[in-house]
C-alpha cells in the first residue's frame, strides 16, 4: 500500500476511532453524574 | 599544540547553521517567552551537540575507542528505551488539570475528539510530499499539539526527524495565541463569534472526580489498548490530584517532577539535533507541515461546533471547536479574549477550558491510536 491511500486509510480509521472512545468516555462521565447526583440528593 | 585548532578546522557549515538555530531557539525563549522551559534547554543542547568532537554525545576518541557523551545516554535511557521522559511528565500534566468543567459538560469532549482532524490532514500532507507513512504519522503528530505526544509517538515509529518534530510540536504551541485567531477568521463571521452561552456552574461531587480517571483509564485501554501509556499516566496524575489524600504527592508530581523532567527532556531531545540529521530539507518541510496540522486542527474544531448547531436549538459558539485541542490553557484564553471583542457580555472561558482539556484526552488517544493503526498500516 503507498503511503497516500495508507494516509487516507489512517485519517478515515483514526477520526472513527478516536470518536468512538470519546464516545464511550461521554457515556460513562453521564452515567456516573448521574449515580453520583441521586446519592448525593 | 595542534589539537587546540583542530575543533575550528573540523567545524562545518551545518554545524555553523545549528548554532544560529541553537540561538534563534534560545533568544525565542528569553526574548519572546515562547515556551522557554523547553525550547532554551533545546537550544543550548542544540549547540552543546554540534560543537565538533563534543564530548556531550558519542564519539570515537583516536587511540581511545568509543566513549559514550551524557546527551546521547541520556536520550538512550530516558526517550529511546522506555519512553519514560515524556510518559512520565503526563503523570505531572495530569495533576495539573482540572476536569471539572468538562464533567459539568461532557459533550464538550467531542470537540477535543473534532480538533485531532489536523493531525490526519498533515498525514495526508505529509504522504503527499514523499515521507513514508511511518514519518508521515510521525510529522502528523506535531497536530496533537502536545509536546510530550509528538516525543513519544514520534520516537516508538523510529522516526529519523524527531528533533525537527520537537522543536515544531513546542514552537507553534507558543504560537497558538497567533495561529488561532487567524484560522478561526477564516471559517467564522462576527456574528457567530458573538454567540453568547450561558454557563449553569454546580459543584461536582468528589466522588465523580476519583471516578472519572479510573474510569477513563478502562475505557481507552479496553477501546484502543495502544494509548494506555499515554492516558495512564495522565489519569493517574488527575487521579492523585483528586483522591483527597495525596495532596503532597500531587504538588510533588505538579511541580518538582514536570520541572525535573521538563529540565532534562529539552537538552535530551538535543541528541536529535546534530547537523547531519537536521539540516536538511525535510526540516523546513515539517516546519510547515506543523503549521498545516495547527490550522486544520483549529478549523475542523470549528466548523464541528457549526456542524452541530445546524442540528441543537441551542447554539454553540463556534470558537468553542477550536479550543478542542491540547494546547492548555493558551486556547481557552484565545478563545475567551475573542468571544468578549466580538460581544463584551460573552463570557466563554468554563466552555472553553472543558473543550481545551478534552483535547487533552483527545490527543493522548490520537497517539494511541496512530501508534495501534499505522504497524498495521505498513
Amino acid at each position: 500500500m503507498d503511503a497516500i491511500s495508507g494516509s487516507l486509510q489512517l485519517m478515515w480509521q483514526g477520526m472513527v476511532s478516536i470518536f468512538v472512545v470519546i464516545a464511550a468516555i461521554c457515556v460513562a462521565v453521564i452515567i456516573v453524574n448521574k449515580v453520583t447526583k441521586r446519592k448525593k440528593q | 599544540m595542534e589539537f587546540l585548532v583542530e575543533g575550528f578546522a573540523a567545524l562545518t557549515w551545518q554545524q555553523i547553521v545549528m548554532f544560529a538555530v541553537g540561538g534563534v531557539l534560545i533568544f525565542l525563549a528569553i526574548s519572546k517567552k515562547l515556551e522557554p522551559a523547553l525550547l532554551l534547554p533545546m537550544g543550548f543542547g542544540a549547540i552543546l551537540v554540534n560543537i565538533p568532537f563534543s564530548g556531550a554525545v558519542d564519539q570515537v576518541m583516536s587511540g581511545i575507542g568509543p566513549v559514550n557523551g551524557i546527551i546521547d545516554w541520556l536520550f538512550s535511557v530516558g526517550i529511546s528505551a522506555s519512553e519514560a521522559m515524556p510518559l512520565l511528565l503526563f503523570i505531572g500534566i495530569g495533576a495539573m488539570i482540572d476536569f471539572g468543567p468538562l464533567l459539568k459538560n461532557p459533550k464538550l469532549l467531542f470537540f477535543g475528539a473534532a480538533a485531532q482532524f489536523g493531525i490526519f490532514a498533515t498525514i495526508f500532507a505529509a504522504s503527499g510530499m514523499g515521507f513514508s507513512l511511518t514519518d508521515a504519522a510521525s510529522i502528523g503528530i506535531i497536530g496533537a499539539a502536545d509536546g510530550p505526544t509528538s516525543i513519544l509517538v514520534s520516537q516508538v515509529l523510529g522516526s529519523q526527524y524527531v528533533g525537527a518534530i520537537t522543536v515544531a510540536a513546542y514552537s507553534y504551541m507558543a504560537l497558538v495565541p497567533i495561529i488561532q485567531p487567524l484560522a478561526i477568521k477564516l471559517v467564522t463571521s462576527k456574528k457567530e463569534r458573538a454567540i453568547k452561552m450561558e454557563y449553569h456552574g454546580e459543584d461536582i461531587p468528589r466522588i465523580a472526580k476519583i471516578l472519572f480517571p479510573i474510569v477513563v483509564t478502562l475505557i481507552a485501554g479496553l477501546v484502543a489498548p495502544a494509548s494506555i501509556a499515554l492516558v495512564g499516566f495522565l489519569m493517574f496524575g488527575n487521579l492523585l490530584r483528586e483522591c483527597g489524600v495525596l495532596d503532597s504527592l500531587s504538588d510533588t508530581a505538579q511541580k518538582v517532577l514536570v520541572n525535573l523532567i521538563t529540565l532534562l527532556l529539552g537538552i535530551t531531545i538535543a541528541s536529535t539535533m546534530k547537523a547531519e540529521n537536521f539540516v536538511t530539507l525535510q526540516t523546513i518541510f515539517i516546519m510547515c507541515l506543523g503549521l498545516v496540522a495547527f490550522f486544520f486542527d483549529t478549523i475542523a474544531g470549528v466548523l464541528f461546533a457549526k456542524l452541530i448547531n445546524l442540528f441543537s436549538r441551542k447554539k454553540i459558539n463556534p470558537m468553542i471547536g477550536a479550543a478542542g485541542i491540547s494546547a492548555f490553557p493558551m486556547s481557552a484564553r484565545v478563545v475567551q479574549k475573542m468571544g468578549l471583542e466580538a460581544n463584551n457580555q460573552n463570557h466563554l472561558l468554563m466552555f472553553a477550558v472543558g473543550a481545551n482539556v478534552s483535547g487533552q484526552i483527545a490527543s493522548v488517544i490520537a497517539g494511541g491510536v496512530i501508534l495501534g493503526l499505522v504497524p498495521a498500516l505498513i
